[in-house]
């Protein structure tokens, strides 16, 4: 889409110029304007920069960006924008401070007195104009297609851990370690997907929720990511424990460990979502143009974090899994059993499923702190494809919280039973009387056929 | 002893929860990807518009609408030119802010 290099560019004139003189500089503006020949004309779009609420004077209502887009190819004019707005008034604030001035060509005056500049052989005018970048196909991109995806992950998410927490929920009997994570499970990944619409509006168009729904929308996507990760690990540690070392830690203890962990977990990803409630705010763009729910905090501090979050936040719940699987199926390997294939085909499509959908996107993530840092050059082209990926990325990862119910839940066998058991009594709630109680002996095995197995294979 | 390693390997895990990469908190990045040209004919200039460091820019940009649809340019902030209109900006900013 766009290209460093435009040879020819006065050849064919409005080929490119049009997008992104449009987006850049044909923003509503206010003018504060001194005089209309040889003062400077002073074109603040922000008057208040530090101010982390919607400061923009067009604030949350403002036409939206698809809708410019329409206007810019058509009305794009060649004179100077007129002058409009309060004459002579002047911000109230150092104005160095401002995050953006304009100056018209009129009141570049000054340029001429000193005229000698180095043109680099002209190289303004022929190769390589270094044009701006406004990324207009990835944000092209994003406000079809995230839009879409999230919708249908919003469904999809809020059917499948709906029906998971459903079916557990209607169960009498006290629910085993592992289908209380599951539980926890379920409720963490249902939460994540519900804040799905909100950001399926921020990609269309722009946050137009505000600064309070901003931190409490993020906190929550955030705090149900972490817990699903930390449940996910809980339970391959739980298996791990029950079927490797055969200690069965939650079941002999007392019934409040499992509830105690999962309070732990939630807590954890309270305490850790704090940096959301203190950073994140709804904040206008200069260069996007935009509101958009944002952390703001600078650019400096988040190349380190984001290896951390590579290394910590992936790499290492990936290898706490791979491991305990590991040795799962190394149990399963030198055992017999009728469900040993299934249970070990499982434990490979578990661990798979969640390398399969969160390495993409960590492998952009990881190309785009690379162009951070300067590790891989920069230009138009590549930033935009890193954009669209990951975009696409990030959505194989958040699948992972649909494919959760199938890959943890209705995979078992008992729990398909009870929950076309649950439909049923749904359905026709004469028949309630007839339903038949699992029997007690399988209380404590989860429906998960890997922990099954510790049971009736090993 | 297993819980302790757990929990010493979760907590690492969770230090790295303050990042985010996600596309849905992303901001814009720098408009300006490559160093910029050096100078732009004055007489071809329409506009100029100075953008200072943001959330998701840490550079001060200078980006110069042309005359004619001939298109855009960064200016490269280091050049001659760009720190003439920065100086400039400055001081007139300088005089507003005495004036007020």
């Amino acid at each position: 889409m766009h290209t460093n290099c435009r040879g020819g560019e006065f050849s064919k004139p409005g080929l490119q110029e049009p997008v992104v003189g449009g987006r850049l500089l044909e923003a509503p503006q206010i003018l504060l304007e001194a005089s209309q020949k040889a003062d400077f004309c002073l074109v603040l779009q922000v008057p208040r920069p530090g101010d982390s609420d919607i400061s923009s004077p067009y604030g949350g209502s403002r036409p939206q960006a698809p809708k410019q887009r329409g206007r810019q190819h058509t009305a794009r004019q060649p004179e100077y924008q007129p002058s409009h707005g309060p004459r002579g008034s002047v911000p109230s604030l150092p104005p160095q401070m401002s995050e953006r001035q304009e100056f018209q060509a009129s009141e570049l005056d000054f340029l001429l007195e000193n005229s000698s500049y180095d043109y680099g052989e002209n190289e303004s005018h022929s190769c390589c104009p270094s044009p701006p970048c406004p990324q207009d196909f990835s944000l092209n991109f994003d406000r079809a297609f995230l839009p879409v995806l999230y919708s249908l992950l919003f469904v999809l998410g809020l059917l499948g851990n709906g029906a998971v927490a459903a079916v557990l929920l209607s169960q009498r009997a006290a629910l085993s370690s592992t289908d209380t994570f599951l539980l926890h499970l379920a409720v963490a990944d249902a939460l994540l997907v519900l804040t799905l619409p909100l950001w399926a509006v921020d990609a269309a168009v722009e946050w137009v929720f505000g600064s309070g729904l901003c931190k409490v929308a993020g906190a929550l996507f955030n705090i149900n990511f972490y817990a699903g990760a930390l449940l996910l690990a809980c339970i391959s540690f739980d298996r791990y424990l029950s079927i490797v070392h055969a200690t069965q830690l939650y079941r002999r203890g007392p019934p409040t460990r499992v509830a105690l962990t999962c309070v732990a977990v939630w807590g954890l990803c309270l305490l850790f979502a704090l940096p959301d409630f203190i950073f994140l705010s709804a904040h206008h763009d200069k260069r996007l143009n935009a509101t958009h729910c944002q952390y703001s905090f600078p650019q400096v501090g988040r190349t380190a974090l984001r290896v951390l979050q590579l290394v910590a936040g992936f790499l290492l719940p990936l290898l706490v899994m791979a491991y305990c699987y590991a040795r799962i199926l190394a149990v399963l390997l030198v055992s017999r059993g009728q469900r040993r294939l299934r249970a070990m085909r499982l434990v490979v499509v578990v661990v798979v499923a969640f390398a399969l959908c969160w390495t993409p996107y960590h492998l952009v993530v990881l190309v785009d702190t690379l162009m951070d840092l300067g590790a891989v050059a920069r230009n138009c082209g590549r930033e935009s494809s890193v954009d669209v990926a990951k975009s696409v990325t990030s959505g194989m990862g958040y699948m992972h919280c649909c494919l959760n119910p199938l890959l943890y839940a209705f995979v078992g066998v008992k729990f398909r039973e009870r929950m076309w058991m649950l439909l049923m009594r749904l359905g026709c709630p004469d028949q309630r009387g007839h339903q038949r109680q699992p029997p007690a002996s399988r209380r404590d095995s989860s429906w998960s056929e890997t922990t099954e197995a510790s049971y009736s294979g090993l | 002893m297993n819980m302790k390693g757990m929990a010493t390997v979760l907590a690492v895990i969770f230090c790295a929860t303050i990042v985010q990469g996600f596309p849905m908190f992303k901001g814009g990045r720098c408009l300006c990807t490559g160093p910029g040209v050096k100078a732009v004919k004055v007489a071809d200039i329409e506009k100029v518009s100075i953008i200072y460091p943001s959330n998701n820019c840490d550079k001060t940009e200078i980006i110069i609408t042309l005359k004619t649809h001939k298109g855009q340019r960064c200016l490269n902030t280091n050049s001659k030119q760009a720190k003439v209109i920065i100086k400039k900006v400055e001081r007139m900013n300088f005089l507003k802010y005495q004036k007020v």
